[in-house]
């Protein structure tokens, strides 16, 4: 008689490691705003009195003031741009639905960039233009106005893109339905195909409020204090750290209201749609004579977010080469990229890959909070993250203070919701019967992963690893302020050209920038074709 | 690793005493306050084809899984061979059982072939010839290189019963194989699998929710409701001795006509039955009566054996071999039943009804 083995079916001792792993994911991203929390709990009445100052709120009034006018603008810009690149005969519809998306490769501080070498002081208008004319000063670009323009011209295509998605999954039988009851293409779409698209809006704003809470590179490029910026230069001037971590959980807040607010407002209804295959396509509205205007909204909305940064980027690269720039201090900058993107990219994968198996294999309270703490990573800024290890490592591990693993935490703190979720997503796809006929087979468990669980994920683990790399190569405050000395990636290249006016030296490493995103873009977009298919 | 070792077995008649091939013994599992399994026991002889049949959410899937060593069980005990395998103490793991167990989606490794699937339970040697012999059993020799979606829907199901059977399996368990399938391919494979599983004299627990699978492919069938074990026994005693009305009513198309016993046998509106009854003389009964069970002649003035008693054609169904007659009685009661398609009533018409003599029928208490 065979002796029965005392241990639950399906686990085995890796099981325990797992949990471990995965707790240690959790603690790091527990750590900057614990640690902001204690040093904040430190903090005198001065620090709070600073906090309270009139300086701090008008900060969070600029910032909270700006995400309005960016979530605002960019929904105004989205919209009509769905609608008419998927349910109208607009003219070349294929071709502005991918033109339109094409800003989601700048990253914000390089949009500010080139915005401000077109129209700021001693930019290509004031050159070419201004000096000809004899005018001497141009109005300022600084500010509110440039913030606001650089975000909304790069940010669009989130919500433009969600919208569009969202649009070519309304059922047209829905639409057809509401026609046949008796209903004019208005109340229809005011009623019917309007409701629908309100997830994607909600999301869409959702997206475009976090990246501008969080956004520290086009307001600083556009001297604009908003939250990020103001603990950005309380670092610098090192003069109240206290200060600076409470300015610092102030941001956290605001940012955690924002999350939970969204989740709250989550529809009750379910938006559900037989799949987008088999579906006789919704007849597209005829423009007439109104697609005039609606080609001019388009070429416009094209030629401030696509042309013109391609043109002011050509521009200065030429009179950087006309110069004679030093191509050669590229190769360090790029090596240093590749570097910190690497490692980067490695370890955040790491510390998803845990998470996301028991999230998805072992589902049930512990595995959820586990996937919960991980999304806490949204609500934090790259400024925060960077300004609380900057403490913790100067206060508690000197030794790791201004090391390559002190940033590489950094980033895999900022990545770690997105690595996450890929992998979640591919583990998903791999249905438990997959394992289950392995075992039947008479294969232990660790045989299973390698033979058949991580053949399948890895792909998918593979993708999202690399879409982790090219976001981390394009992060600027976190690589600015934990970056080891002397080191100098293409991000920061371009930020410190910049901020000495030094548009040409911007030039060559933030046309590689824009290259190296494009891949992930591409990525995102031949994914809608799949669904659109 | 484990090479399973087990030699083709030759089916053994089931008999007293013997060591069963797989025994279950007051199987419980809860989840939550629910109790999925609720103290299922049975044992299936060697080379014996056992349906666990029910509703879907019956405990069926789960009592297989409880078997497979996939879920661990919360009272009672599973045993392969006479060896206790799973019991609230421990379990082994199911690699160790030599299961094999073909899956509802047929669980086929996307990212290999259909040979590199048959061969995965293989030990290295010697693992060629076998997969060569599995895939000419099922037929799909020239296919061992394909990879799983290239294959139609039947294909992968007979790659999942290869790669099952590979390794040869004490036991096979079947997890509603042919649900994926549609049904003309459904009654084909649902033959061809019996006969595979018969030839070689392999023991395998098979779960359906389709009765006509169940009665086909079963040696005995085990109806299972809300956790519980309603019934287990061949499939004609589970069709036409149902042990409780849960039983009567799943097993087809049912209707049910009151009556009281009388000496030798049961008086009801269509006449008298001619049978034993378990009840007490005088005790009013509930008769099970299925369309079969139903005699129907055109000429309402016919006297039929029996008795029987005139009604009116209320509709019909035609279904291909037979017509379907719904009859309404002059109580007012309605009963189905079968008659060949050339026969052609039309609503309204006068027909005599009465029980077929010959087919013993199932009573419960009233």
């Amino acid at each position: 008689m065979r002796q029965a083995v005392r241990r639950p079916p399906l686990a085995s001792p890796a099981t325990g490691a797992l949990w471990l792993a995965a707790g240690a994911a959790a603690a790091a991203v527990l750590l900057p705003p614990a640690y902001l929390a204690v040093r904040a709990a430190g903090a005198d009445a001065e620090a709070w009195s600073a906090v309270a100052s009139s300086r701090t709120l008008a900060s969070l009034g600029r910032t909270l003031g700006l995400a309005a006018a960016v979530t605002g603008a960019c929904t105004a810009l989205a919209l009509p741009l769905a609608w008419l690149t998927v349910r109208t005969d607009l003219p070349w519809r294929r071709g502005w639905s991918v033109v339109l998306a094409l800003p989601l490769v700048i990253p914000s501080y390089v949009g500010a960039y080139l915005i401000v070498a077109a129209l700021g002081p001693r930019g290509m208008l004031h050159e070419h233009v201004a000096e000809a004319l004899g005018v001497a000063r141009l109005p300022s670009l600084y500010g509110f106005g440039g913030a606001s323009m650089a975000l909304t011209l790069f940010t669009y295509p989130y919500a433009f893109l969600l919208l569009r998605a969202a649009l070519l999954r309304v059922d047209p039988a829905l639409e057809a339905a509401s026609r046949t009851l008796g209903a004019s293409p208005l109340r229809t779409a005011l009623h019917i195909t309007f409701p629908q698209l309100r997830p994607a809006l909600a999301t869409g704003g959702l997206l475009t409020v976090l990246y501008t809470l969080r956004d520290f590179g086009a307001v600083s490029v556009m001297r604009y204090d908003t939250l990020t910026r103001v603990i950005y230069l309380q670092y610098q001037s090192a003069f109240d750290r206290h200060a600076a971590a409470l300015v610092a959980l102030v941001l956290v807040a605001v940012t955690a209201v924002i999350l939970v607010a969204e989740r709250r407002a989550e529809p009750r209804a379910r938006y559900h749609a037989p799949g987008a295959h088999g579906q006789r396509p919704a007849r597209p509205v005829r423009l007439g004579r109104w697609r005039w205007p609606a080609l001019a909204l388009c070429a416009g909305v094209a030629t401030l977010a696509v042309g013109l940064p391609a043109v002011v980027l050509g521009h200065w690269l030429l009179r950087g080469i006309h110069d004679g720039i030093d191509w050669a201090a590229l190769v360090p900058a790029a090596r240093d990229s590749l570097t910190a993107a690497g490692w980067g990219a490695a370890a955040t994968t790491a510390l998803a890959l845990p998470v996301a198996w028991l999230a998805v294999r072992r589902p049930g309270r512990a595995s959820g909070w586990l996937l919960r703490l991980t999304w806490l990573s949204h609500a934090l800024p790259g400024v925060v993250v960077a300004l609380a290890l900057v403490f913790f490592g100067i206060r508690v591990a000197p030794a790791l203070y201004q090391t390559m693993a002190l940033l590489v935490l950094a980033y895999a703190v900022l990545h770690l919701p997105q690595a996450v979720g890929a992998v979640r997503t591919s583990l998903m796809q791999v249905h438990p019967s997959l394992e289950e006929a392995a075992r039947m087979l008479g294969r232990p468990p660790g045989k299973v992963a390698a033979t058949v669980t991580l053949p399948l994920v890895a792909p998918g683990v593979a993708a999202g690893a690399a879409l982790v790399f090219l976001t981390v190569m394009k992060e600027l405050p976190a690589t600015l302020m934990l970056g080891p000395l002397g080191f100098a990636t293409l991000a920061t290249g371009v930020w410190s050209a910049v901020s000495e006016a030094f548009f040409a030296r911007a030039a060559a490493p933030a046309l590689l920038l824009v290259l190296l995103s494009s891949v992930p873009t591409a990525v995102l977009l031949a994914h809608e074709r799949v669904e659109q298919r | 690793m484990t090479a399973p070792a087990h030699a083709p077995t030759a089916p053994d008649p089931p008999a007293a005493g013997a060591i069963a091939a797989v025994g279950c013994e007051a199987l419980v599992k809860r989840y939550g306050p629910v109790r999925a399994v609720d103290r299922v026991s049975l044992a299936v002889a060697r080379g014996e084809i056992v349906v666990l049949l029910g509703p879907s959410g019956c405990g069926k899937t789960t009592t297989l899984r409880l078997i497979a060593g996939l879920e661990a069980p919360d009272e009672g005990r599973v045993a392969i061979g006479g060896a206790v395998v799973s019991s609230p103490a421990g379990v082994v793991p199911p690699e160790r059982r030599h299961i094999g167990m073909v899956f509802q989606h047929y669980a086929l490794f996307p990212h290999m072939t259909v040979a590199q699937n048959v061969a995965y339970g293989l030990p290295r040697a010697g693992a060629q010839a076998r997969v060569n012999e599995m895939l000419a059993l099922v037929g799909l020799g020239p296919l061992a290189g394909r990879m799983p979606h290239e294959l139609s829907g039947g294909q992968q199901q007979r790659v999942a019963l290869a790669r099952a059977l590979a390794p040869r399996p004490a036991v096979l368990l079947l997890d509603e194989p042919f649900s994926n399938l549609d049904a003309r391919l459904r009654a084909m494979v649902r033959l061809e699998v019996r006969d595979i599983l018969k030839a070689g004299g392999i023991t395998a627990v098979f779960v359906t929710h389709d009765q006509e699978e169940a009665l086909c492919i079963g040696d005995r069938i085990a109806v299972l409701n809300g956790g519980r074990l309603e019934q287990i026994g061949a499939p004609e005693e589970v069709y036409h001795r149902p042990a409780s009305r849960f039983v009567a009513e799943f097993m087809g198309h049912t209707g049910f006509v009151p009556a009281q016993v009388v000496a030798g046998g049961l008086e009801t509106e269509l006449g008298l039955v001619c049978q034993a009854v378990d009840h007490p003389v005088g005790a009013a009964v509930q008769v099970l009566v299925r369309p079969d069970d139903v005699v129907l002649a055109a000429d309402a003035e016919r006297t039929l054996e029996g008795g029987g008693v005139t009604g009116h054609v209320v509709g019909q169904v035609f279904q291909g071999m037979h017509r379907m007659y719904r009859v309404v009685l002059p109580s007012g009661r309605h009963v189905d039943c079968l008659a060949p398609h050339t026969r052609v009533l039309t609503p309204g018409s006068p027909v005599r009804v009465a029980l077929s003599p010959g087919h013993p029928l199932a009573c419960f208490a009233a």
